[in-house]
């Protein structure tokens, strides 16, 4: 099995009971109307919001990563170093411990406690005034133990009666009105907070209603955010009970005058070949939402864009699967794979394409980038020639490298990378790429000459059946700081209809071996349709830094660190690093939308 | 006008003080801080101009890091990379005047990695400059005429004995021991055959004995079988010789423009010394003439006297890459002279682009943290009782101006720090403008 394949496609480990009980226990729910159901967050917040953010049993969360390692490696990688340094998280510290005297509990019991329930934010439209407003209600996990926490805290608002109005609107509720500010209100199982006090009440008393089973009757019936189609439509589509998920309303996504606020047009090619269909989802889409699952040992956000892919125009439809196809390639298993990329995109079509995807002020470059190919591959035209021989997968994969063509090691020690492309029309992508191989090679050599160095020649030898072209040194290069440029040996090479384009001869055949074999290519039923696929793992990465360890300390000194502080950083970005067991990336088609999916897990 | 320039200076009433530590310190090293000014003025003038002279060992942070930094420039291959090994030595080294006089050299034999193309070599030549910074000049100038960067520099591999190339044997006479019109067209073409066969292979010198030129050569009227040696000999035994290098000593230490007394005076203690600068710098750096009135605030800021000098005295740890950008933009970057000349600097460093961009990094190195953090300004307010605005303007000018500000300067320097905001927005403010003022351009 490939080492980034997944099992069962939706989730990404056994480790992940968790989160499938999770998910089992929302997909069960779901058939249940959604207003009256009191598991729901949304059931807490009125009808009508544009956004709404909901947390389930984060406290759990909380203590579960207060407890393994990954918190304190974070604290100790550079930027987390840079964090307790800032005032801003100095006085948070000093805030945090004072609540914490105060409460007579720890935060993470706080939060246990408090934010260990249910957590809902909802923004809404304010009619007159340009900013939203917002309203936070919390269903609190341990009544009791919120009982003791408000007996500590209550009489301190006393204290503070000039700034504030404290009243007692209703039986066993408790409300604050800061003036300009907001109001804020507890009850014995809740505690809500909204940027406008007369939203309150509505609130409140349903919450009293829908705990105590008694007053429910008594007050007018509450519409809750549950009973948004849209909101029940994105809750279907993602499903689970999420730690944090999120629902957007398009509105928030459009001028006043109703205007789309992301453009239809990119400026930059890049950008609009990599996200260019996901960013035009987006905009297109009526709602937009997230979901994020934590288990035991792993995680995994999902962002979803309903919408019909097939409704969008040819220059970006390209850019996800087409109907029926398998989508990204899966990642070929060679020995000790760090990472890779894999896309799934009709280039041609994008290209082709391009003057209705891309800013007017981006198109001179294309031109000057087919001058420059011209240059190597002379008499052909790119859009017809290159790009109608390419099929419509694409990876890029990093690998160890091996330096058995060298008497010694290059001073910076580069992971060995391959470019795997499907091609349409095999036989003439090949000569082209060969071609290309061979006329880089010998603008290359011309530059080595230059240099002193040696220059590679092109040679080739038969692998497995397979016709391997590839630069290689008539002399071994000698020395233990050899020029970053010893760790390529270009390698090339045709397996069925995929073009192999590796930096070391070594990985070559490994591609060749691991792509010989049908096991590791073969689509899983229950794969999803990916448009890319990002992958790494943790600890092979952590491994292809140490080798350039010096180096990495080197860039601490020459941005202002000491010598300690340069080792320390690496340390414990290393260590981070390895704790971390694999993260991927990847948007998958979903028969309602597109689905941007983030998995990641740790030991 | 000095009788004897070098006699030693005599301190007046007050005795050596913290302005006169400060002015040689300036001078020896790029920029000081002020707990170096403090330690001179404790130390004496003596005792701290034999600090700077001997060698002294260095930290084990330092040697770690420089280490650390010299690896990665091989490592890469990178130029960018030996320019941060090479300003964090000058930034951090225990001998500050070893470092200014190995760039004093490099500026001498100014040899650029854009020709060169190969780190491991820049560096190896460097490294000489450092062995013999304060050492021999006559053993470095015939080193130099070895050293495979300079041989790839002067195209000393073209120099053949049919085909003699002139490239090496003209600088040596122009630009590395007597100057402009102190030998001929014909001495340049004589000593160019001296040097045929002085070739580099496989990275190293080698003596090419098939394409060396074994006729005789008349080199400065001196006739035979000249060799390279034999032909820098001549010219270490020319009067010119010791004038060429007392110039660039004073021109880099003392005044842009010495007089005949000077010169005359620092080309005899040259030549008494065997061309050992050591003992030369110790005469030139206590002498009358390097602390009168004339000398003080003479000399016009190079970038890195500028940069670094600033940083040295303001930023604890400074960020070498945004550094090594502002060196560029101001047009000194290591290890890339613009010309066989190397640097010519004085004057040529200002211009109506260059003084902008040495206000652009007055800014930035106050406004923000662009080339690191700025020191505590409150704990050196504590520190040195800086309460009154007229305390706070006194010590930073003091700190980082080589002469008195104007009165009227002065006066607007203290009404804008009675009219800032807190103590440490006031601090910055002021070093601000005080980097700002034209003053801050001289040392």
């Amino acid at each position: 099995m490939a080492i980034f394949e997944t099992t069962g496609g939706e989730v990404m480990r056994g480790k992940s009971a968790g989160v499938i009980l999770l998910l089992a226990g929302w997909v069960v729910g779901s058939g249940r109307v959604a207003g009256a159901d009191p598991s729901d967050p949304a059931s807490l917040l009125p009808l009508g919001a544009l956004a709404a953010l909901q947390m389930n049993n984060l406290g759990a969360v909380v203590g579960r990563l207060e407890k393994s390692g990954l918190v304190e490696a974070l604290y100790s990688t550079p930027q987390g170093i840079e964090l307790t340094k800032r005032p801003d998280f100095k006085k948070a510290m000093a805030g945090k411990a004072i609540l914490e005297q105060q409460a007579g509990m720890s935060a993470v019991e706080i939060l246990t406690t408090i934010l260990g329930g249910q957590v809902a934010v909802g923004m809404y439209p304010q009619a007159g005034a340009s900013q939203p407003e917002f309203l936070a209600v919390m269903r609190v996990r341990d009544p009791a133990r919120w009982k003791q926490l408000r007996e500590r805290i209550e009489p301190f608002l006393l204290l503070a009666d000039q700034v504030m109005n404290v009243s007692r609107p209703a039986n066993g509720v408790t409300q604050i009105t800061v003036k300009n500010v907001g109001a804020l209100a507890w009850g014995d199982a809740w505690l809500m907070a909204g940027t406008k006090a007369d939203r309150l009440p509505g609130v409140w008393g349903n919450l009293q209603g829908v705990d105590s089973g008694k007053e429910k009757e008594k007050k007018p019936p509450f519409k809750s955010l549950a009973e948004d189609v849209d909101y029940q439509a994105i809750r279907q589509q993602l499903g689970g009970q999420p730690v944090i998920g999120f629902f957007l309303s398009n509105k928030v996504l459009k001028s006043p005058d109703g205007k789309r606020l992301i453009s239809d047009k990119l400026d930059n090619p890049v950008a609009s070949l990599l996200l260019g269909g996901l960013i035009e989802m987006v905009g297109r889409s009526p709602y937009l939402g997230g979901a994020l699952t934590v288990g035991e040992n792993d995680f995994a956000l999902r962002l979803a864009a309903p919408g019909e892919v097939g409704k969008l125009d040819a220059g970006r439809k390209a850019l996800f699967p087409a109907a029926g196809k398998p989508g990204t390639p899966r990642f070929p298993a060679v020995p000790g794979l760090i990472g890779g990329i894999a896309w799934d995109r009709d280039i041609a079509t994008w290209y082709t394409n391009r003057e209705a995807l891309l800013e007017s002020r981006a198109l001179p470059g294309f031109d000057q980038f087919e001058t420059g190919i011209a240059n190597i591959l002379p008499g052909k035209d790119f859009a017809t020639d290159v790009l109608g021989t390419l099929g419509r997968g694409m990876t890029v994969l990093a690998a160890p490298q091996d330096y058995s063509y060298l008497d010694g090691t290059p001073g910076v020690k580069l992971p060995a990378f391959a470019l795997i492309i499907d091609l349409a029309k095999p036989k003439e992508g090949a000569s082209l790429m060969n071609l290309f191989l061979q006329t880089l090679a010998a603008i290359l050599n011309i530059e080595a000459g230059q240099q002193g160095r040696q220059p590679w020649v092109m040679t080739s030898e038969t692998h497995n059946g397979v016709q391997i072209s590839f630069g290689d040194y008539l002399q071994k290069p000698k020395g233990k700081d050899l020029p970053v440029v010893t760790n390529f040996t270009p390698a090339a090479a045709l397996v069925g209809n995929r073009y192999l384009l590796c930096t070391s001869r070594g990985l070559c055949k490994q591609l060749i071996d691991t792509l010989a074999k049908p096991s590791t290519v073969e689509e899983s039923a229950a794969t999803p349709v990916q448009a890319d696929d990002w992958a790494v793992t943790g600890s092979r990465l952590a491994d292809a830094l140490a080798l350039n360890r010096n180096l990495l300390e080197a860039g601490g000194l020459r941005n202002g660190r000491t010598g300690k502080q340069a080792r320390e950083e690496f340390q414990a970005m290393e260590d981070a690093l390895r704790q971390v067991e694999k993260l991927r990336l990847r948007s998958v088609l979903q028969p309602w939308g597109v689905e941007l999916r983030l998995e990641g897990s740790w030991k | 006008m000095l009788d004897n320039p070098l006699a030693p200076h005599a301190f007046g009433v007050g005795g050596w003080s913290w302005r006169d530590a400060a002015h040689l310190l300036r001078r020896a090293q790029y920029g000081v801080s002020p707990d170096e000014i403090e330690r001179a003025t404790q130390a004496g003038p003596v005792a701290t101009i034999d600090r700077l002279i001997r060698p002294q060992a260095e930290s084990a942070e330092f040697t770690s890091a420089e280490a650390l930094l010299r690896q990665t420039a091989l490592d890469t291959g990178s130029t960018a990379n030996l320019q941060a090994w090479w300003l964090y030595r000058l930034g951090h080294s225990a001998n500050p005047l070893t470092e200014k006089m190995t760039f004093f050299w490099h500026n001498l034999f100014a040899t650029s990695n854009e020709k060169v193309k190969d780190v491991a070599l820049m560096l190896a030549q460097n490294d000489l400059f450092r062995a013999q910074a304060l050492g021999n000049y006559a053993g470095l100038l015939h080193a130099m005429a070895r050293d495979p960067a300079m041989l790839i520099w002067l195209d000393g591999n073209a120099n053949r004995r049919r085909h003699p190339n002139e490239n090496f044997a003209r600088e040596v006479m122009e630009l590395f021991s007597l100057g402009v019109g102190n030998y001929t067209e014909k001495d340049i073409q004589e000593a160019a055959r001296g040097f045929t066969g002085w070739h580099m292979r496989e990275g190293v010198f080698w003596f090419n004995a098939s394409q060396h030129d074994t006729g005789d050569k008349t080199v400065l009227g001196v006739k035979g079988n000249l060799d390279g040696d034999s032909v820098i000999d001549i010219c270490l035994k020319q009067a010119a010789c010791p004038r060429f290098i007392a110039m660039r000593l004073l021109k880099t230490f003392v005044m842009p423009e010495p007089g005949e007394a000077a010169l005359a005076a620092v080309s005899a203690s040259i030549r008494r010394n065997g061309f050992v600068m050591g003992p030369v710098l110790r005469e030139l750096l206590t002498s009358r003439l390097f602390f009168s009135g004339e000398a003080r605030g003479s000399l016009i800021k190079s970038p890195l006297d500028l940069v670094l000098g600033t940083q040295r005295a303001l930023v604890p740890a400074p960020r070498l890459e945004p550094t090594i950008s502002r060196l560029s933009a101001l047009g000194q970057d290591l290890f890339l002279p613009p010309t066989v000349k190397g640097w010519e600097g004085g004057r040529l460093w200002i211009s109506s682009t260059t003084y902008l961009l040495r206000a652009n990094f007055a800014a930035e190195l106050t406004k923000g943290d662009l080339y690191g953090q700025l020191i505590d300004l409150e704990a050196e307010a504590r520190r040195h009782q800086l309460q009154t605005p007229g305390e706070a303007t006194r010590y930073y000018c003091d700190l980082l101006l080589a002469s008195e500000p104007a009165q009227a300067v002065r006066v607007r320097l203290e009404a804008f720090a009675s009219s800032a905001g807190s103590q440490a927005v006031r601090d910055r403010g002021l070093i601000h403008l005080i980097l700002a003022l034209p003053e801050q351009q001289l040392m």
